[in-house]
């Protein structure tokens, strides 16, 4: 990497944390995961019609400078996407290093430089990373590797207005996310796998496609089945996924042999089920308790095994006093978030199972 | 002095791919690498997760899409992938977890 980035931190009155001599703590120099900030900027460039099937290359993060302070300090960072001999560059906030500024936090605490629960705000900072030492340099590799770009179709068979007649909105999706289409049947077989569960987890894969309106361009991804995920193990806040599961996963996906890509995931966090169940609020109806959230170990499995951008998980949460529930996360800027979709009910022309 | 001698080593061409696929890389791997050398070689040259949300070391295994098999870390890489036409390896997490 080009540069290394740095963050600082300041209370909520605006004063730099100091140490116990009083200079202040930072900059601090922080690793961070910039690979799904990678995959977003090569996103960006299918999203606007530039790869045509050739493999898409990102670069290595770089600083925006802040206008009014300027270098070090950082408004912002950028990846250079290419494709084609295109390239295409990609800004992502300052919000992309507020996991590391969280972990980094919790060091603070813990040395009593801040309080558990109080506000602080960090800063981000850049310089040129420091070149290798010869201690330092990596080992020469005995392999050697050259990237390829992974191979998806983009189906453009169907337009973007006549999947929006037949469904209808969950969740609020919006107009900066690319449009998710699932079947309602999709989501009963969901919904009758979450509750055979009973209170314990269960999951699976989202399989589809991904296609590009004719009449707009724009990308959309559009669900066609669901597939129980085979080997795991579920326990009341646990799901764990075997090296068979992906396997199993991925030979389900040929034999099907419809140019299905696994698109997502999905699994269900049944533990209110176990939790609730002699709750007094739950008889008062005074509670409206979900579990529909997207843990750290979600977030890990995600990013290992859906990096790509326009990956998705589904999150079903069973409870007494809620019901049944579903969340959508997916990938905005590198970072994964909550977002809306679309439930289609009807059959369309096109075929496909929706409804 | 003369220049040292050349080192030749035999290699086998073979694409390997993360789960999500969106890593895919072609790498020339010598023979007489064992499937555990590879898994480590290729978990670093592409960047993978070492360690999950807890900090736990991820284990991965090498599936081999031609046998429809998981090598075993002691197989020779000479011995199972082929010459001409190139191999497809997926890594596969082997103890990952949701919650």
């Amino acid at each position: 990497m080009k540069y290394q980035f740095e963050l600082t931190f300041s209370q909520e009155d605006g004063a730099l944390l100091t140490s116990d001599s009083g200079e202040p703590v930072g900059p601090i120099p922080v690793t961070v995961d910039f690979d799904p900030a990678r995959e977003w900027a090569k996103f960006q460039v299918l999203c606007a019609g530039r790869a045509d099937g050739q493999p898409v290359r990102a670069g290595d993060p770089e600083p925006v400078w802040d206008s009014r302070r300027g270098a070090p300090y950082v408004r912002a960072f950028s990846i250079t996407a290419t494709a084609n001999g295109d390239a295409m560059a990609c800004e992502f906030p300052l919000t992309y290093f507020a996991a590391a500024a969280r972990s980094l936090s919790t060091y603070f605490v813990n040395k009593g430089r801040l309080k558990a629960g109080e506000i602080f705000h960090y800063h981000v900072t850049s310089r040129p990373a420091a070149p290798l030492t010869r201690g330092g340099a990596p080992q020469k590799s005995r392999l050697a590797v050259r990237r390829k770009g992974p191979a998806f179709d983009v189906h453009e068979d169907v337009g973007l207005d006549a999947m929006m007649r037949v469904a209808r909105p969950y969740d609020r999706p919006g107009n900066d996310d690319m449009p998710v289409f699932v079947p309602q049947a999709v989501l009963d077989e969901v919904s009758r796998l979450t509750i055979d569960a009973g209170s314990l987890e269960a999951g699976g894969f989202l399989l589809g496609h991904l296609h590009r309106c004719p009449e707009t361009g724009g990308l959309f991804l559009r669900v066609s089945e669901q597939i129980p995920a085979e080997f795991t193990q579920g326990e009341l806040t646990k799901l764990s996924f075997s090296g068979e599961t992906w396997t199993a996963a991925r030979h389900t996906v040929r034999t099907r042999g419809v140019g299905e890509i696994m698109t997502g995931w999905w699994h269900c966090h049944n533990y209110l089920m176990e939790t609730c169940k002699d709750c007094e609020k739950r008889e008062q109806g005074a509670c409206k308790a979900q579990a529909d959230f997207f843990s750290q170990d979600d977030l890990f499995l995600h990013r290992t095994a859906f990096l790509t951008a326009f990956s998705i998980a589904m999150v079903a949460s069973n409870s007494p006093c809620s019901g049944l529930t579903f969340a959508l996360y997916g990938w905005r800027q590198g970072m994964i978030q909550r977002r809306g979709f679309y439930i289609v009910s009807n059959h369309t022309d096109t075929g496909g199972r929706d409804g | 002095m003369g220049t040292p001698a050349e080192e030749t080593m035999e290699t086998r061409t073979v694409e390997v791919s993360d789960v999500s696929g969106a890593k895919v890389v072609e790498a020339d791997v010598p023979s007489e690498f064992s499937v555990a050398e590879m898994i480590r070689t290729m978990v670093g040259e592409m960047d993978l997760p070492v360690n999950d949300a807890a900090g736990q070391p991820v284990t991965y295994r090498a599936h081999l899409e031609r046998e429809g098999r998981q090598l075993l870390p002691s197989e020779r890489c000479g011995d199972i992938l082929q010459k001409e036409n190139h191999d497809r390896i997926t890594l596969e997490p082997d103890n990952i977890d949701a919650g």
